[in-house]
């Protein structure tokens, strides 16, 4: 019964010609198979032969599901998991050495078994005719042959059959006989459907009881009384539709799967954050593990009442109506309501009614307000909007805008009508004409405020934008010279422009100050100064002044550009300027003061005194009024104080260097200095930095290397090539830490062994070096810091004891709404060690 | 970082704005939140503008940390610090350098009053001095070998040595349990009970003596100016400068960042580290010798004494020149207290100058004249408003309103500490020993990027290279002896050979007795 599969396709797609048995017309495939779901594939796998019995497995032995995932290898492909591999089975495994099968057909007689059979027949003739045709005469004889036998055997083979079949019917009274095993050798799918499912001519691909029945072949017949029943069911119960495709299934699972997986994580989202982000963990086993009561409502919720007397005092309370405090208070009610009498108690209700009301009242009241903002808040709103119109400028909102103009021109337009700042007012003149000496100490202040707002104001015009030292420096010394503007001051100050800073500084305000009053001053227009010749005269004269106070603040300020710093090194050792110094005695001989003076050595004299034979502070050039010093004005303050300092000149360990003991100083100096140490220092210096500069070894001129003989100049790249060594050089000698500190020398040499206490780059995970250099900021140390503090500053990421389980961490829900909650929260709120006992997150009571 | 625990903590920022402001800003805060400012070490970083998120909740986590270190701080300073600073106060033309010692002691309470006394101890002088951290114990070190231990305030004399050699200088180590003591020649060491522990002969004729106690390093420079730097907790010479500028005789450490100040005959003052070889910083302070020296606690104010009659106060971090006084005589002794106060003085006279480091003053705080003349040294006593004078004829102390902190902290020096708390104090200090090789200039800078200079790089990589160089030779050297194989070049056979190679003296006497016992033998 084995036979070629190919030969049995070609049977089944050329009938045989001349076939009695043929019933239909034969139609094309295309029609044919039109109605069918899926395109009809040949099967090509070994099928059982027909004693073949299926074995009893036990049902525990069997492979079952996941027996197949764990042995996937050894399993054919699955078709619910890839579909493709069949169909390329079928395409690749075409031709002769196909292998053999059996076919199904063979093994279930059925009544359209015969006409196949005829024209499989049938056309493996034709098939061979065309072998024949191809290949020649000779082409296989021995095929010839074999199939000439099963032709002539054909006929008699299917008497046989009939017969046989006749015969089992017959015989067929109450005995069984067991059907025929089915076993499918491929497995169920849609490339695989039942013959029943596939030819049912249902295009939806639905099943009904029919179907099942049909299925059943001729068995049917003997279904008896159940027939009737599957019929009336098959009538009545709609067809069943056939499953979704595997894959469509497959998906559907999968999502449904996703989605009840994401909630099964998900849910741990919040506990899994917390722990992560929590700075410290800690797996102590705290006395918190158990469930302590911590307030007085708990500890009576869980107290119960103990055998004997408690009971029985317990028993006592309920049945007084006195167990709880609720109860105690609902008794008290009553009995005081019985006290009263009704229209009391109606009273009382009435009050109640009313005090609630008015509460209510109240409230809304207290709300309302509450929304209301304070004067200062509006205040406080406006001037924040008004800086913030001024800083943003033209693009500031309008309003703001609108309302700084008004502000600003409410300014000016007062300052217009006042005139404040010109000493011009009528009060102001008289004070000024009745005399300095006179003036009383508000006065003189008043009109320096005055003057002081006229310099501010006209600062502002000259210079707009200047922050600049020299100037505040004018200003204030112009407060302290508020009081004596005249002509003479400024004279006297550009005869003494040689002095020191304060006094130059002093002297510019005033020249300012001259060529401001003659700006401001109108010539006057009657009496002797209005005569032309006058006039002229003091017209002449202010042009002189005014051309003379320039010409002293153009040389003040060059003189005030030349930087502190660059003062020479034999100079640093300079007496400091005296501002700071107090003062005592008349303003106006302190003014006069000047330290330019050089060093007096007529100070002190060499004779022998009550210490020896050495310098001696000569009584009749020492500090007094008498002296010609300008400084005399300007007391020592021992000597001020009272006549402590004058008992013992040695006494007086140190004083700050001046002008009274320059001589003195000049002479200590010159007693114990050095050999020009000065000069050594800077002569050190100079090697040092040279030393630890990057050497200039640019390209040099050799006879006979790098150029032509008997050239006469330096290529262009050897001079450009020193230059640029020779400005690298100037560049790190001026790079110097101590370039502009003449006495000092900064070593610039690199700290080998220190390195290691540095980084060379910012360490991962720091974005930038200020944040890193921000994490070191903060102390750690108990040194630095409070016990708590320094606690919190060095706890460890994890806390645990030894001999601690650590268990995998549970869920709860109460703890999962915490953890999320607490991630809500404020950084500032959020705990700063979760600690986790058994598994499980601790909440911690607010 | 270096011995900030010691130092005054700086001014608040809004110090001084008295008045309606500075009130409201502080109800704001909340309390002390104000009082916080001066606790807050810098402005925080813009925690926003970083892009990661795990560093971004790290550093804000720190933020927080810090800013509540500096508010508990803030609350600590208001309420567990009560005491207030003395000071001495003067009415109408008075002026406090008027009152005498006499006049305070009769004014001051009983327990301040017997701090003052003198010392007469007029044959063994003058006597240098020196306090321990916690201001409980005195050191008394005379020239002519007169060494005495006191815990001064109970008036106990602990231990007394005559040494019977010069004696240049006396310091305490990190406890009042040893102290160091420079004599003739060498240096020694001696505990508490006067008994000689070490000699150490590498410092020979030391005049000066510091110790720097977050580090455990004994410094000494003496006539030969050679800088020695001795760690005492493992006993080994750290570092050792040669100064090449002369005998030197003044030494005090900056105790802000532990360098070493040094004045010379020059008139420069120079700053060593023990990881360079030369000064870091080079100072001209005086035209004529160097006298004295001292440096605050901040480490801000370096103020010098020279023999030009100047004393000059240096900004040291700007190391800029601030102001300069004048005196008649050469200061000879120099010290500035806790709070700032600066002592200074010659012969028999002793003035102590407030504020003076800031700005110039113009009259001194106090003034005093001594039992005897010939000033050797000068000691703010920590903790105490009390100063130390040493000279000729022994001890003077002299009552300093406001000279030192009031507040101590017990974990960093403690005056009432008791023999188990010293235990422990010594125990910790040793485990937070900071190295030699960490005093830098600029103590901030430890941690931070610093870029390396290209040699450095180059340097360092070059070593790199020629370790692992080494290193793989080493590993193909190891290699090759475990090569497994048989016949002629076998390991075994190949280091035969190599041995065979070698010449040696015992090979050919020994041949020629083999030759001579055994004739029938061919050695080739």
């Amino acid at each position: 019964m084995v036979r070629p599969r190919a030969k049995k396709r070609a049977r089944e797609a050329e009938p045989a010609q001349g076939d009695f048995y043929e019933a239909e017309e034969r139609e094309p495939d295309e029609e044919k198979f039109s109605g069918q779901r899926y395109d009809r594939v040949d099967n090509y796998e070994y099928e059982l032969p027909a004693d073949f019995e299926d074995e009893e497995i036990d049902e525990d032995t069997a492979f079952n599901e996941e027996d197949k995932k764990l042995y996937a290898e050894h399993f054919p492909l699955d078709d619910s998991g890839d579909e493709g591999g069949g169909a390329e089975g079928d395409l690749l495994d075409s031709g002769e050495d196909e292998p053999v099968t059996l076919d199904r057909d063979d093994l279930s007689p059925s009544e359209d078994d015969e006409p196949k059979r005829v024209g499989a027949s049938r056309q493996r003739q034709a098939e061979d005719d065309e072998d024949e045709r191809l290949l020649g005469p000779s082409g296989s004889d021995a095929d010839l042959d074999a199939e000439e036998d099963d032709e002539d055997q054909d006929p008699e083979e299917a008497a046989r059959r009939q017969r046989r079949l006749l015969e089992d019917v017959a015989a067929r009274g109450g005995r069984r006989r067991p059907l025929p095993v089915l076993s499918e050798a491929a497995p169920e799918s849609e490339y695989n459907l039942p013959p029943s499912v596939a030819s049912a001519g249902n295009v939806g691909g639905e099943l009904s009881v029919a179907d099942l029945v049909a299925g059943l072949g001729p068995e049917r017949a003997r279904l008896g009384p159940a027939r009737k029943a599957l019929e009336r069911l098959g009538r009545r119960a709609a067809p069943v539709a056939a499953p979704l495709p595997d894959r469509i299934a497959a998906r559907k699972e999968r999502q449904a799967g996703y989605e009840r997986t994401k909630e099964e994580v998900s849910k741990w989202q919040p506990l899994v954050k917390a722990h992560r982000e929590a700075p410290t963990l800690s797996f102590l086993a705290g006395h918190g593990d158990a469930g302590r009561p911590t307030t007085t409502a708990a500890l009576v919720a869980s107290q119960a009442p103990a055998d004997g007397m408690e009971a029985q005092v317990a028993a006592l309370l309920v049945a007084a109506g006195a167990d709880s405090g609720a109860a105690v208070e609902k008794a008290e009610e009553a009995l005081a309501l019985k006290e009263v009498g009704a229209e009391e108690a109606a009273r009382r209700r009435g009050e109640l009614v009313r005090m609630r009301s008015l509460l209510f009242h109240q409230e809304a009241k207290l709300k309302r307000l509450a929304k209301i903002k304070s004067k200062d808040y509006h205040r406080r709103a406006l001037r924040a909007a008004k800086a913030k119109a001024k800083k943003v400028g033209d693009v500031g909102d309008e309003d703001f805008m609108r309302l700084a103009a008004e502000d600003a021109e409410l300014k000016r337009a007062r300052e217009r009508l006042t005139l404040k700042h010109r000493n011009s007012s009528q009060w102001a003149r008289r004070a000024l004409k009745r005399g300095l000496t006179v003036m009383d100490p508000g006065t003189r202040e008043a009109l320096a405020e005055q003057l002081r707002l006229g310099q501010e104001l006209r600062r502002r015009v000259e210079r707009p934008a200047s922050g600049s030292d020299a100037s505040t420096d004018a200003s204030d010394a112009s407060d302290a010279s508020g009081d004596e503007r005249d002509a003479d001051g400024a004279k006297g100050g550009a005869a003494q422009s040689g002095g020191g800073r304060a006094a130059s500084v002093r002297v510019k305000a005033a020249a300012l100050d001259l060529l401001q009053v003659e700006e401001g001053d109108e010539a006057p227009s009657k009496g002797l100064f209005a005569l032309p010749f006058m006039r002229r005269a003091l017209e002449k004269r202010k042009a002189a002044a005014e051309a003379q106070a320039r010409a002293l603040l153009e040389d003040l300020e060059r003189e005030g550009d030349e930087p502190a710093d660059a003062l020479p090194a034999a100079e640093w050792g300079e007496a400091p300027s005296r501002s700071g110094r107090l003062r005592f005695g008349a303003p106006g001989a302190a003014r006069l003061w000047d330290n330019g003076e050089p060093a007096a050595a007529e100070g002190a004299v060499f004779r022998a005194g009550a210490q020896g034979v050495g310098y001696y502070r000569d009584a009749r050039v020492g500090p007094g009024p008498a002296t010609p010093e300008p400084a005399s004005g300007s007391e020592r303050p021992g000597s001020a104080a009272g006549g402590a300092d004058d008992d013992g000149g040695d006494d007086d360990v140190m004083r700050p260097v001046r002008g009274v003991e320059l001589s003195q100083r000049e002479l200590v100096a010159r007693a114990f200095a050095g050999d020009d140490v000065a000069a050594e220092f800077a002569a050190e210096k100079a090697a040092e930095a040279e030393a630890q500069a990057p050497a200039a070894n640019a390209p040099s001129l050799l006879p006979g290397w790098g150029a032509w003989a008997g050239q006469q100049r330096t290529p262009a790249w050897m001079a450009a090539a020193q230059a640029k060594a020779q400005r690298r050089r100037e560049d790190a000698l001026a790079k110097r830490k101590d370039a502009k500190l003449p006495a000092v020398v900064v070593s610039e040499r690199w700290d080998r062994k220190a390195a290691k206490y540095g980084t060379p780059a910012v360490p991962y995970p720091f974005d930038s070096r200020a944040t890193y250099d921000r994490s070191l900021r903060q102390p750690l140390g108990r040194d630095f810091n409070t016990d708590a503090a320094f606690r919190n500053l060095t706890r460890p990421a994890v806390l645990k004891e030894a001999g601690t389980v650590i268990a995998p961490l549970r869920y709860s829900q109460g703890a999962a709404a915490a953890a999320a909650e607490a991630a809500a929260a404020k950084p500032a709120l959020r705990k700063r060690v979760a600690v986790v006992s058994a598994g499980q997150p601790k909440r911690s009571k607010r | 970082m270096v011995e900030e625990a010691e130092r005054p903590a700086e001014p608040p920022h809004d110090a001084g704005q008295a008045g309606p402001s500075g009130r409201k800003r502080e109800r704001e805060k909340g309390g002390p939140g104000g009082r916080a400012a001066k606790f807050r070490r810098g402005q925080a970083v813009a925690t926003h503008a970083i892009p990661d998120k795990k560093l971004k909740a790290k550093m804000r986590y720190s933020e927080r940390l810090a800013s509540e270190a500096a508010h508990m701080a803030a609350k600590t300073d208001e309420w567990l610090l009560p005491s207030e600073p003395g000071a001495l106060e003067v009415e109408g033309m008075e002026r406090t350098w008027q009152i005498q010692q006499a006049a305070l002691v009769r004014e001051a309470e009983e327990g301040a009053g017997r701090k003052a006394f003198d010392l007469a101890l007029p044959a063994l002088g003058p006597y240098a001095l020196d306090f321990t951290r916690n201001g409980r114990f005195l050191l008394l070190g005379g020239r002519r070998g007169h060494i005495a231990l006191l815990d001064w305030q109970r008036a106990k004399l602990l231990c007394e040595v005559q040494v019977r050699e010069t004696l240049r200088d006396v310091q305490f180590l990190h406890n009042d349990q040893f102290f160091a003591a420079a004599q003739k020649k060498y240096m020694y060491i001696y505990d508490k009970r006067g008994i000689e522990v070490h000699c150490l002969k590498e410092h020979i004729a030391a005049r000066r003596l510091d110790f720097l106690p977050y580090h455990f390093l004994l410094t000494s420079i003496g006539e030969a100016g050679v800088l020695w730097y001795q760690d005492t907790s493992t006993g080994r010479i750290v570092a050792q400068h040669r100064t090449r500028l002369g005998a030197c005789d003044v030494m005090r450490h900056n105790p802000w960042n532990a360098v070493q100040c040094l004045g010379h005959v020059n008139g420069t003052v120079t700053m060593w580290t023990p990881n360079i070889t030369t000064p870091v910083v080079k100072l001209l302070c005086h035209k004529g010798p160097v006298r004295a020296l001292a440096v605050d606690l901040s480490g801000r104010h370096l103020v010098t004494a020279g023999a030009d009659g100047q004393v000059r106060v240096w900004d040291v971090r700007m190391y800029k020149p601030r102001h300069a006084y004048f005196s008649h005589a050469p200061v000879e002794a120099l010290d500035i207290s806790q709070r700032g106060l600066l002592a200074l003085g010659h012969g028999h006279t002793v003035q102590v100058w407030q504020d003076a480091l800031a700005e110039k003053q113009q009259s001194p705080y106090m003034r005093q004249t001594l039992a005897s003349s010939g000033l050797r040294g000068l000691r703010f006593c920590p903790y105490e408003d009390v100063l130390g004078a040493g000279h000729a004829g022994g001890l003077s102390t002299l009552l300093v309103p406001g000279a030192g902190e009031p507040n101590y902290d017990s974990r960093v020096a403690d005056p009432f500490q008791t023999a188990k708390a010293r235990r422990e104090q010594e125990v910790h200090a040793l485990l937070d020993k900071l190295q030699p090789d960490m005093i830098v200039l600029d103590p901030d800078s430890i941690g931070q990027v610093r870029k390396e200079p290209a040699e450095a790089r180059a340097a360092a990589a070059a070593e790199a290279q020629a370790a692992n160089a080494a290193r793989r030779a080493a590993a193909a050297d190891k290699a090759d002896a475990k090569k497994r194989m048989k016949g002629k070049n076998k390991p075994s056979r190949r280091a035969a050979r190599k041995k065979a190679n070698i010449i040696e003296e015992t090979k050919g006497p020994m041949r020629a007795r083999v030759a001579r016992a055994l004739p029938h033998l061919q050695i080739t």
